[in-house]
Order: structure tokens, then C-alpha cells, then sequence
């Protein structure tokens, strides 16, 4: 590792201040960052430590809902009493993230701005579109666990389990900066969450100086059922293959309801055409075998990870036997 | 000297007499019945707490005065040709103490695989030492790579190895004469393809003549030791002699190759500790470069050095199990009885080709036999033997094909036709033991419609390890009743510590709590490496002797001083006792205060023979119950039961620890690890802990070891080694039960959702077509 030096702002006017660029990296959980810095993946002269920072360390309701400060730990999250009962899709994916150790060091703020699990962005020498080259490694080569929706500039997927299931719940970022007189500026999540195709060198909608200071989720309507569905192939300490989050409002409408595809595309992919099968229909077997006909359509799979769009067929159709209360599988 | 004995040997119920010679001075086995108050309790490993509690002290903890910290730098680049190295920047850092080349200290300026040593440098702290290696100037002629086995047996591809050598080459049947670099002689050569031509035909017309044949093609991958704590060691040099804490599995090798001219060292003394030892799993034979490097820096630093290996060094250059290719056809007839079998086998064991062979046509009566084997090149790092060396890889496909065979004689259970094949005694007796554990005759949801589908699977393992000679142990009794046994192999982690004080401790009649262990250090006597699972069955029988001849003195020194008959005393439970069970009066501690001495040393090493015995095998059988996830291909598995016997046992519950052990790395195999070569420039892309996956704690199985006690009668302990066989049969267990759940066979391990759910396609795409029968491999 190459030795740094640790900032220790009090103020996120402070912090905001000592990062000039991304070569100035703010810390939080550590989980991400660290082990990039001891692989010389960054090899910053400075981080900026938040954790001294107040007022970023509480979940609170609001009028709008329920704000999430971004140096609450996952695992502080995952067990909210306030998270659990109004927004159980998100506990779930949470509680089921990497590891109980990694869980109590990890943030929200910090798991919604990891940088890509990548193996060829996470290995030096390997320059591509993300990291000041052009191309990407993986489209041709090792790609098991890469995008197959949305993966012609780059095929990461987005890390974050929770990132589907912010964008479902309709969640916000809220960010701070010292410009502009600290004003907060809240990002829906859907917006929050870059593709390549609109900047391949950042993952997440910040700027230099842009700290994510909490994650909003707004109130929520009571008849809504829910489904997280994953598959990895082991329990603990490993990233989803695939993942469905499906939101339903019972006597919703057209538009209400959610069905956002996880690990499958570089940001989190939201499906109107599925919500609107869902929304045309019951939730039955004939549901089930429209939305597993329509959800393989725009992939475009490499050579390695075509299995993703049969993984998605059988994520969906769990998803769906899942909000009709069917016993939890296996 | 009535050195002629008659014993017991067998197991259950199944005992017959035996008449064996007793070597000079040895002591007959303990019997069937004959009471035993240490040896056969569950006893705790006695560095239970020190390990969790982390007090133990591993190479990669040592801390002497004057520490400084090295590194080695690694080519990146999947086949390179050194042209040279300037240190001269580097050396010039702050901190830097000592450097070397690899071209310089090895004569080798070949880089083959990406991870490959080119230089190093040792600097007074770790990050100061990143710096300076990232500092090492190196001048790379590269080359084209092959970093899989399809690249490299593709046509055109580029030549790995050098001269002739080919990158795909028979290893067996071998041809002998052949050097170094070079291609076989000629005749010699076209004799042996002569025969395998004729060995071919044979076999053809046997299978030919079955009433049915079954044909399948097997891939298994590499897979990685991944031990906790990494290769290499802290050296220390004190007037021209070296010490190494080293992370070991043989203390005497390392110190051998230090003292020898191996690696320039040539250090006048070298003593080797190793306390514990962080696992090893076969990869840590050898001192390494590593540990040359280590040595060298140290000298020329004039401190101690520690030169571990970081997690990619570790992952890419510090050995593997190779890879295996098997295609196979098996011949059965009507009756069960399997009457031919031809094996066409590949593997890759790196740029070299030794080691890549597949155990597959063992364990059972295999009829005919036509195997031929090859070794593949590739630019990757070296295989080293891995728990079992080639044994799991050839049991995924033996095994699949022994399920296969089966099915395809109409009625006949896998087990029965196992059964019909297989005339190992103690295994008949297993099978039944898995059947009735696994739930094998229970009705379960399989393939068809249902999401998650459930099956079972069996397998077999085989292994021969009642150790040999080559091994002493002393035991020392002081004056004030302290008990200790020493020698100087280490303890890899299955217990060794522990076993030999249990031995001491039964023959000595005193409580385990009394007899301290001293092990891991060259300047104790003479010890195995930790190979092939024979350090218990080495060191015990030399352990107990010695104990018993310990206990000899000390009864001399009572008689004597009480004016006793030495033959009619013994000891038990802590006490003098005489041969009728009376006490004598006298406790353990009273008998030792007797001593003129200090203490009664004894030096006894171990007979070099094993008597005949009962069985040269341990046997064993493992039946895995799965849960397959139709939807997304992911497999759990939910239990295994791993019938296993070692001979004797000592300690069941450290002997279960070992199944538990296999289990665990052996379901890992099945489904998780696997090393991923970036066809691009060459690297391993999951050099780490976070891409590399190992089973973790929450995906495990219950694990129900069934241990089986057998009186082979090879040994005054008859005890037999339990590393290597238990990893032997679970993934070919876990293979066959995913096949029984989903109806369709995944040929290729580990068995991911990927491979199943690709599976699961073809399968229901073909399934209206008609297999071939009979094609040639």
C-alpha cells in the first residue's frame, strides 16, 4: 500500500473543500476504497475521512418519508425497525450484502458509490473506457459475471445490490457540496445511477466536491406488495448474478407499479414494458410466462454470460409467486 | 527372542488372527477390547485455544529485532523473455537494505507465466519496500501466451516450453530415455505406440463385446491451495548460519535445500521452525524461491527478513491442481459386472507437464484398462501436489461414469452396482452405513417441472498411508513427573501435535494434560514432511515406543530403589501399579522423584517396515444430498455423509476434523473454485480472496462423519493417515447427486448456475434426439 494522508474534516463544507478532484477520495465504511488503495487500483495522496462529520449518522421520518444518512452502516440499516416495516425490499437486499463483518463497517452512502467489481478495472495494466483508455476488456474476454443489457461501451455491472431497489422504491440522493452556498441537491435514483453511455468514467452522478449525504425514501403507500429476488452462487461474501425487484400496488394503475433488473447492465435497469404486463394482468402462471417471454428482449450477451437471461426468466418468475405470498424457496 | 506374535486384525465384527514378526525392540499393537484410557477419546487438538485465541505464533507473526520487510516483483505478463533488470533506481530508495534478480540468483530469465519472480528487495518497512519493487526497471521481450488448456491444444498455438518440447505430450505410457528438453528416442517411442495401438484394439473389441457401453467427457478445473496464511518465511542469519520460520509441511526439506547448493544459499547450518503452520494442502513442500529469496535478502540486508507471499503472488505462482480433460468409455454387461474401460486424459500442470495425471481408473475392478495420458503446457504457474494430488479430478469422472454405467443396465442402484464391482472389505460395509445416513431410498422431488429438485449422489475413496520409517521421537520424563515428546515435523494442521502426546500419554499410563508436545523445530529429532497423510502413521509408532521405553527406565529406577520385580510393575491412570492391578502405592510423580538423574531420556526411532496388516488401503464412501434451483441453476448442498476410516484412531474427534476438512475443500471444488486466465494479456483475473471463491461458512453442509476403527495391524499404533482421502470422493458425490436431482449430467466442475442452467437448455433441446453409441474417443 502507498501510504496517504488522512483529512479529518469536522464540517462537510470542509470536506467538500479538500476534494478538488477525484484523485481526493472520500472514505467512509472503508470496505471499498481501502482495498483498492492496497492493490495500487487508486493510489491517492490524500483521503478524506467523514466519519467526524455530524448529522450523517441517523435514519429519521420525515414529512416525506424516512432519511437515511449516509454514514448509517449497512447493517444499521438492515435492522431499522422504520426500514424493515415500510421498506422491506430494501432491508432484504441489505441484509443478504458481503458479509456481518463487512455489513457493520460499510455505509449506505458508500455502498450506493463503490466503484465496479470489474476483474479487469480491479487489476493494473488493464486501461479501458473507465479508467482513461477506450474499450473494454471484458466484451471480448473474461465476462461470466459482466452486463448483458446496455454493455457496448463498457460491461460492468453496477455493484450495489441496493442500487435496483433504490430505484424502485423511487428513492433520492441527497448531495451536498461547498458550492453554491451548501445547497442540497436531491438526485432521484434513477438519475443517480450513470450509464456509460452518459459518462463511462463515473458510475454515480457526483462531481468533485459532491458528498452523498443521505438517501431519501419517500413515503409509502400501504397496499404496495414486494419481491426481491437474487441468485449468486453462495450465500455470503459473493455479488448477485441477477437480481429482480419488483414493487406492486394492488388496484394500481398503469405506471404505479416497479420492476427494476439488477447486475444484468452497468446502472440499474427499470422495465416499463414488464411493469406494464403486470399491470395489464393477474398475477398468475399466464403473468408469469409473458413477463419470462419479454425480459430477455434488448440483452445482448457475450460469450460467457448468456445464462443471465434464462437466471432472469427464473428471478421473475419467483418474484411473481413471491408477491402472491408462496412459500419462501429453498 | 519371542519376537513372533499372533494378533487380532479386522474391524466390526470381522476379526481374524494375524502372526506377525516383531521388528527389533518394537511392541505388539494394542488389541481388539483391550482397555485404553487416552488413545480413542475425543480430545480437543491441544492448540485449540492458542489458535483461536491467537496467541499461536505463525511464521507470518515472528518478529524478531531488526525485522525488515521483502517483496518480489512478478512479470506481468503471460510469457516473457527477461532481457534485463536495473536495480540501480530501486536500490536507491529510502529504506532499501538488500535486492536481487531472479535471472542473477536462478539462472532463469524466463518469465512463463504471468506472476513469475523476476527480481526483489528488502527495505526496512513494507511500504517503503512496495515502493522500491515498483521501482525495479525491467526490460520484457514478450512473447505470445496460451493460458488455457483449449489454447494451448488448439491448432498453431504458440510453443510454451522450449527446444522441441511440445505443448501437448503423452505422459504415460511412458517411453522411457527420455532427457530433458528433449523428444523421446525414436524406436523407443514407436515400440510404445505400438503397444497402445495393440492395447487399443484390445480394448475396442472388449467394449464391443459388452452389453453396453456408456461413453462421457469430463472437465474438471484449477483450483488453487488458497492457504490462510501464504508461502514463504522469516529469515535470520547469525555467523554463517540461517534461521527460518518457515510456513512448512516439511521443516527437514527446507532445511536441506538451505544447507545444499539449491538456490545459492548454502547457509553451513540452517535450523527450520515451524510452530504452526497456516495450512498447506501439499503446496508447501518445497522452501521456493520465496524462501531462497528470503535468505538471500536477509544475508545480504545482515537482518532478519520476512518474505511471505502477498495473495496474488500466492494465487498465481505458489501452485494449483491442475486442470484434467477425461474422456472415457466404460463397458458393462448385463450382470453389473464392468468389463473394459479407455481413458483419454489431459491435463495442465503449467509450463511443465509433470503432474497432470487424473487418478480415474482406481478404487474399483475396472475390467481392462487402456489409458492413455497427456500433459499439456500452459503459460501459467506450476502445479504443486494439491490434498490428494489428482485424485478428486479423477473420481468427478470415474465416478459420473460409474453412475452412468448403471443406469444403463436397467434396475440396477448405483450402490449395488458399486457393490458388484468393488472388493474392498471395508468399503462393502460402508456403503450400506452412507445409504441408511444419506436418506438414499427416500422419495424425492426430481427434475420435471418443480423448481427446486432434490438428489443424492455416491462416491468411493482410496488411499495408502500407513506411513513408513525415517521418523524418532524422544520422550523426556523429569524428575518432577513432567512428561515431554519431541520431534522436529510440524503439525500442517491435522492434529500431529496433539496425537503424539496422546500416544505417550496411554503408553505412559498418566493423563493427555500431563505430556507437553514439542514439535516443528529441525533441532528436535528426525520427522517426516506432511505428504501422502503418512506423518501420523510415521510418527506415532515412534512416539509410543519411545514412551514405552521411557516407561521402562522408570520402572527400573522404582524396582530398584523399592526393591521391586521391574516385570510385575506397570503404570496407569497416574499410578505405579502392579501386574495384577494393585496399586503399589506410589503415584506417577512419586516414581519420578526416585530418579538419581534429572530425567530418562529416550531416542527411538520408528521401525522402517509396516507389518502385512489387514488391509494396505483405507477405504471410505461419501454420499451428498443437493438442492438444485431450476430457475437460476444454483446449486446448495445440504448434507454429506463421509464414511472414512484411518486404521486405529486416536483422536476421533481431530479425525473428523480432517473429513470435515475434505468435505469442506471437496464441495468447494464441486461447485466454487476455479482459477480464470485473461486470454487478453495473460493474467489470472481472481488472484484474490474476493473473485477466487472458496465455500464459506454459511454454504456449508451438514457434514456427518461416520468413523470407522479398524485393527490393521501394520503398525505398533496401526493408525493410518485421514488429510488427503476425504476430499477423494465429494465433488464426484455432489456431481452425481446434481445429476440425479435434475436429470441431466453437467460434465464439466465446478457445477455453477451457469453450467447448470446450460445444461438444463441442451437437455431440452435434445431431448429428442438419439444418442450415438459406441463412438471412438
Amino acid at each position: 500500500m502507498k501510504p496517504f494522508k488522512v483529512a479529518l474534516p469536522g464540517s462537510i463544507e470542509q470536506a467538500s473543500s479538500l476534494q478538488q478532484s477525484f484523485d481526493v477520495p472520500f472514505i467512509a465504511g472503508g470496505t471499498d476504497l481501502l482495498a483498492r488503495i492496497k492493490e495500487y487500483i487508486t493510489t491517492p495522496e490524500m483521503v478524506v475521512d467523514l466519519k467526524r462529520i455530524g448529522g450523517l449518522g441517523e435514519i429519521t421520518s420525515t414529512d416525506h418519508g424516512v432519511r437515511i444518512g449516509a454514514l448509517v452502516t449497512m447493517n444499521d440499516v438492515a435492522t431499522n425497525l422504520q426500514v424493515r416495516e415500510g421498506f422491506p425490499a430494501l432491508a432484504e437486499t441489505i441484509g443478504n450484502a458481503a458479509t456481518p463483518q463487512i455489513r457493520n463497517m460499510a455505509t449506505i452512502g458508500g455502498n450506493i458509490c463503490q466503484k465496479p467489481r470489474c476483474w479487469y478495472l480491479r487489476h493494473e495494466g488493464y486501461t479501458c473506457a473507465k479508467n482513461g483508455g477506450s474499450g473494454c476488456w471484458a466484451r471480448e474476454g473474461e465476462n461470466e459475471f459482466h452486463a448483458i443489457f446496455g454493455n457496448q461501451v463498457c460491461a460492468m455491472t453496477q455493484p450495489s445490490n441496493v442500487a435496483p431497489v433504490l430505484v424502485a422504491y423511487g428513492a433520492s440522493i441527497e448531495i451536498q457540496s461547498n458550492a453554491e452556498s451548501l445547497e442540497k441537491r436531491e438526485v432521484p435514483a434513477d438519475q443517480f445511477f450513470l450509464t456509460p453511455e452518459q459518462d463511462p468514467t463515473r458510475e454515480v452522478a457526483l462531481k468533485p466536491g459532491e458528498i452523498v449525504t443521505a438517501v431519501l425514501l419517500p413515503a409509502k403507500n400501504r397496499t404496495e406488495k414486494w419481491s426481491y429476488t437474487e441468485a449468486r452462487e453462495k450465500q455470503s461474501f459473493d455479488w448477485a448474478q441477477a437480481s429482480v425487484t419488483v414493487l406492486y400496488q394492488r388496484g394500481g394503475r398503469r405506471g404505479d407499479h416497479r420492476v427494476v433488473l439488477g447486475a444484468v447492465s452497468p446502472a440499474p435497469l427499470r422495465r416499463a414494458d414488464l411493469e406494464q404486463i403486470i399491470a395489464a394482468g393477474d398475477l398468475d402462471a399466464d403473468c408469469i410466462q409473458a413477463l419470462q417471454k419479454k425480459i430477455g428482449e434488448g440483452a445482448n450477451p457475450l460469450s460467457q454470460n448468456g445464462y443471465k437471461v434464462p437466471m432472469l426468466r427464473g428471478l421473475m418468475a419467483k418474484a411473481i409467486r413471491k408477491l402472491n405470498g408462496e412459500k419462501k424457496e429453498g | 527372542m519371542a519376537d513372533e506374535i499372533t494378533i487380532q486384525v479386522g474391524f466390526g465384527d470381522q476379526f481374524h488372527p494375524l502372526t506377525v514378526r516383531l521388528q527389533d525392540g518394537d511392541i505388539p499393537p494394542w488389541q481388539p477390547g483391550q482397555p485404553l484410557d487416552v488413545v480413542g477419546q475425543r480430545k480437543p487438538r491441544l492448540d485449540a485455544v492458542a489458535k483461536v485465541t491467537g496467541t499461536a505464533k505463525f511464521s507470518q507473526d515472528q518478529r524478531p529485532d531488526g525485522l525488515i520487510h521483502g517483496r518480489i516483483l512478478r512479470s506481468p505478463h503471460g510469457n516473457a523473455e527477461i532481457r534485463s533488470i536495473d536495480l540501480t533506481a530501486a536500490r536507491a530508495m529510502p529504506g532499501v537494505r538488500s535486492a536481487l534478480t531472479v535471472p542473477d540468483t536462478f539462472e532463469d530469465s524466463t518469465a512463463r507465466h504471468a506472476g513469475a519472480e523476476v527480481a526483489a528487495i528488502a527495505a526496512d518497512t513494507e511500504q517503503q519496500a512496495d515502493a522500491a519493487m515498483r521501482a525495479i526497471v525491467v526490460d520484457y521481450q514478450v512473447k505470445e501466451h496460451c493460458v488455457t488448456i483449449d489454447a494451448s491444444m488448439a491448432e498453431g498455438a504458440p510453443q510454451v516450453g522450449r527446444g522441441e518440447q511440445k505443448n501437448v505430450q503423452r505422459v504415460s505410457p511412458r517411453t522411457r530415455g527420455r532427457r530433458r528438453g528433449q523428444n523421446a528416442n525414436p524406436d523407443a517411442d514407436r515400440q510404445v505406440v505400438e503397444q497402445m495401438a495393440r492395447r487399443e484394439k484390445e480394448v475396442d473389441a472388449i467394449l464391443a463385446g459388452s452389453d453396453s457401453v456408456v461413453e462421457g467427457s469430463f472437465r474438471t478445473q484449477v483450483q488453487t491451495h488458497a492457504p490462510l496464511e501464504t508461502h514463504g518465511a522469516v529469515c535470520s542469519w547469525e555467523d554463517g548460519r540461517l534461521v527460518c520460520w518457515a510456513s512448512t509441511q516439511a521443516t527437514f526439506g527446507f532445511r536441506g535445500e538451505m544447507t545444499s547448493d539449491w538456490g545459492q544459499v548454502k547457509a553451513s547450518e540452517c535450523r527450520v521452525l515451524s510452530e504452526y503452520v497456516g495450512g498447506g494442502f501439499g503446496s508447501k513442500f518445497s522452501a521456493g524461491r520465496e524462501g531462497v529469496i528470503g535468505a538471500l535478502l536477509a544475508r545480504e540486508a545482515g537482518v532478519p527478513v520476512k518474505m511471505m507471499l502477498d495473495r496474488s503472488g500466492e494465487q498465481t505462482s505458489a501452485g494449483n491442481r491442475p486442470d484434467s480433460i477425461q474422456k472415457m468409455r466404460m463397458g458393462v454387461n448385463k450382470d453389473g459386472i464392468i468389463q473394459g474401460l479407455q481413458i483419454r486424459s489431459w491435463g495442465t500442470p503449467g509450463s511443465g507437464i509433470g503432474g497432470a495425471g487424473a487418478h480415474n481408473d482406481g478404487i474399483y475392478q475396472l475390467g481392462e484398462i487402456d489409458k492413455v495420458e497427456y500433459g499439456v503446457r500452459t503459460n501459467c504457474g506450476g502445479a504443486k501436489a494439491h490434498r490428494a494430488p489428482g485424485w478428486p479430478q479423477g473420481s468427478v469422472a470415474l465416478e459420473q461414469m460409474m453412475d452412468m454405467a448403471a443406469h444403463s443396465i436397467d434396475g440396477i442402484d448405483p450402490i449395488e452396482f458399486r457393490k458388484m464391482n468393488d472388493d474392498h472389505p471395508i468399503r462393502a460395509k460402508e456403503y450400506d452405513i452412507a445409504r441408511e445416513r444419506i436418506g438414499w431410498d427416500r422419495t424425492r422431488v426430481r427434475g420435471g417441472s418443480a423448481t427446486i429438485c432434490s438428489g443424492v449422489g455416491i462416491a468411493s475413496n482410496l488411499w495408502f498411508s500407513a506411513g513408513g520409517g525415517g521418523a524418532s521421537a524422544l520422550v523426556r520424563i523429569a524428575k518432577d513427573g513432567a512428561v515431554e515428546i519431541r520431534n522436529g515435523a510440524q503439525d500442517i494442521g491435522t492434529g500431529t501435535r496433539t496425537v503424539m502426546a496422546m500416544v505417550a500419554a496411554e503408553e505412559l499410563g498418566i493423563p493427555l494434560e500431563m505430556v507437553s508436545t514439542r514439535i516443528g523445530d529441525t533441532n528436535d529429532p528426525q520427522g517426516p514432511m506432511s505428504g501422502g497423510s503418512t506423518t501420523i502413521g510415521t510418527l506415532t509408532p515412534a512416539a509410543r515406543l519411545a514412551a514405552h521405553h521411557a516407561k521402562k527406565e522408570l520402572l527400573a529406577v522404582v524396582a530398584e530403589r523399592k526393591g521391586w520385580d521391574p516385570a510385575d510393575l506397570d503404570l496407569r491412570k497416574a499410578r505405579v501399579i502392579r501386574n495384577d492391578g494393585s496399586d503399589t502405592g506410589l503415584s506417577f510423580k512419586d516414581a519420578c522423584s526416585l530418579m538419581d538423574d534429572d530425567a530418562i531420556e529416550v531416542l527411538k526411532a520408528r521401525p522402517r517396515r509396516n507389518y502385512a496388516g489387514f488391509s494396505d488401503t483405507n477405504a471410505g464412501v461419501q454420499a451428498a444430498e443437493v438442492e438444485v434451483d431450476m430457475e437460476t441453476g444454483v446449486v446448495r448442498v445440504k448434507k454429506v455423509v463421509a464414511v472414512a476410516d484411518a486404521g486405529k484412531l486416536i483422536n476421533p474427534m481431530t479425525a473428523e476434523s480432517q473429513v470435515r476438512g475434505g468435505v469442506i475443500q471437496g464441495v468447494s471444488f464441486a461447485l466454487h473454485e476455479r482459477r480464470i486466465m485473461d486470454r487478453h494479456k495473460g493474467r489470472m483475473l481472481n488472484d484474490d480472496l474476493e473473485n477466487y471463491k472458496i465455500l464459506g461458512s454459511v454454504d456449508c453442509p451438514e457434514i456427518d462423519v461416520v468413523l470407522v476403527d479398524v485393527y490393521n495391524g501394520k503398525s505398533n499404533t496401526q493408525v493410518m493417515g485421514l488429510g488427503e482421502p476425504p476430499i477423494v470422493a465429494t465433488a464426484a458425490a455432489v456431481a452425481n447427486a446434481v445429476a440425479d436431482a435434475i436429470g441431466v449430467r453437467v460434465f464439466e466442475v465446478p457445477i455453477t448456475p451457469r453450467r447448470v442452467l446450460e445444461a438444463i437448455a441442451s437437455n431440452e433441446k435434445s431431448a429428442a434426439q438419439p444418442k450415438k453409441k459406441g463412438a471412438r474417443l
